[in-house]
């Protein structure tokens, strides 16, 4: 017998057997279980954690290519800062501090900063997105 | 495809959770019990995975990302008992299998299967990989095939579930089958209900 044949005959054999399966009564469908000595609301209960387990792992994927997208973007911004003269950057901060005076505690008040350590801040505020870096064309 | 870009006849991640949460517990036996009947001859071991990744798939879709689309004007029932239908085709007619099916067919008209599979580009280095290969696809051949003879000996004795089989391996309608065998709606109903109760005994929830 032909291959192809053999599998649309099944095929056609697993409709016939769903399409019943369907028109199954809840009532009847509890008497099957009981006749199968299968706890319905058992396996009820299995079926719905896949199904939340299914759900909840097609989320964490969403979530990890979100974070693929996201993090090559920030990179290329704190890249580009590398690139803005120290001046330019303490100027952007310090604006920045006096429009939101709650950022400028996380920073060590009073004392002498580094290049090093305004460009690291600059692309921390940049990462948490309180700088947008394409508003500051230097 | 983004969440933005999607109909809106299309579920919503939401929708697919409110879904699962408020199906019936008859509901959810009913889903398993579609899945023991589709799973014979695919690549999966297990009915729970074929629901899994029903769901996996919808999920995936609302989310914006590549999957299948749950569109809200189809009961969520249907549509998954469907979906659950179209994974389990989709594994028994997998490209490997179409290519596979293809050689089988080359090989039998005079030439080896060696130079069958090499004809198609199919031709593996790894003579392992190709040996394996190549058996798989004898295997669910074979199995079909033994499927369908576990079917026919299963029923043997019930001339009305064997007209429903026959008639439907025939492509016939329900009407058709009920008048072929001389069945009133109630009989071709209940003959039906005992073939798909035979058909969950005879692969219940098997290895593939």
């Amino acid at each position: 017998m032909n291959t192809q044949k053999t599998r649309a005959e099944m095929a056609a054999l697993y409709d016939a057997a769903l399409e019943d399966l369907m028109t199954t009564s809840d009532v009847q469908l509890r008497q099957e279980a009981i006749e199968d000595g299968e706890d319905l609301d058992k396996v009820a209960m299995q079926v719905k954690t896949t199904m939340r387990k299914a759900a909840a792992s097609a989320n964490r994927q969403r979530l990890a290519r979100a974070k693929e997208r996201m993090y090559p973007s920030i990179s290329a911004q704190t890249i580009s800062s590398i690139h803005l003269p120290v001046e330019a950057l303490k100027q952007i901060i310090q604006k920045l501090f006096q429009t939101d005076p709650t950022l400028g505690l996380a920073f060590r008040d009073g004392k002498k900063q580094t290049d090093a350590d305004w460009q690291s801040l600059y692309e921390d505020l940049v990462s948490i997105g309180a700088i947008k870096p394409e508003d500051h064309e230097y | 495809m983004k969440l933005e870009d999607q109909s809106d006849d299309d579920a919503t991640p939401e929708d697919v959770h409110q879904a699962i949460e408020t199906l019936t517990q008859e509901d959810r036996y009913r889903l398993r019990k579609a899945a023991v009947i589709c799973l014979a001859g695919t690549e999966y071991q297990d009915p729970m995975e074929l629901v899994h990744e029903a769901i996996l798939r919808t999920m995936n879709a609302a989310n914006g990302s590549k999957g299948r689309h749950w569109p809200k004007n189809v009961p969520f029932m249907a549509y998954m008992i469907q979906t659950i239908k179209g994974l389990a085709n989709d594994s028994r007619e997998s490209l490997s299998q179409k290519k596979t099916d293809h050689i089988e067919v080359m090989a039998a008209e005079g030439s080896t299967t060696e130079e069958a599979l090499s004809t198609v580009g199919y031709f593996h280095s790894d003579v392992l990989s190709q040996a394996v290969e190549w058996e798989d696809s004898l295997d669910r051949r074979n199995r079909a095939k033994t499927d369908a003879i576990l079917i026919d000996a299963r029923f043997a004795d019930d001339s009305e579930v064997m007209m429903i089989i026959m008639g439907h391996k025939d492509g016939l309608t329900p009407a058709e089958i009920r008048e072929l065998g001389e069945m009133s709606n109630t009989q071709y109903e209940t003959a039906r209900r005992r073939f798909r109760r035979g058909l969950e005994n005879l692969f219940p929830g098997r290895r593939a």
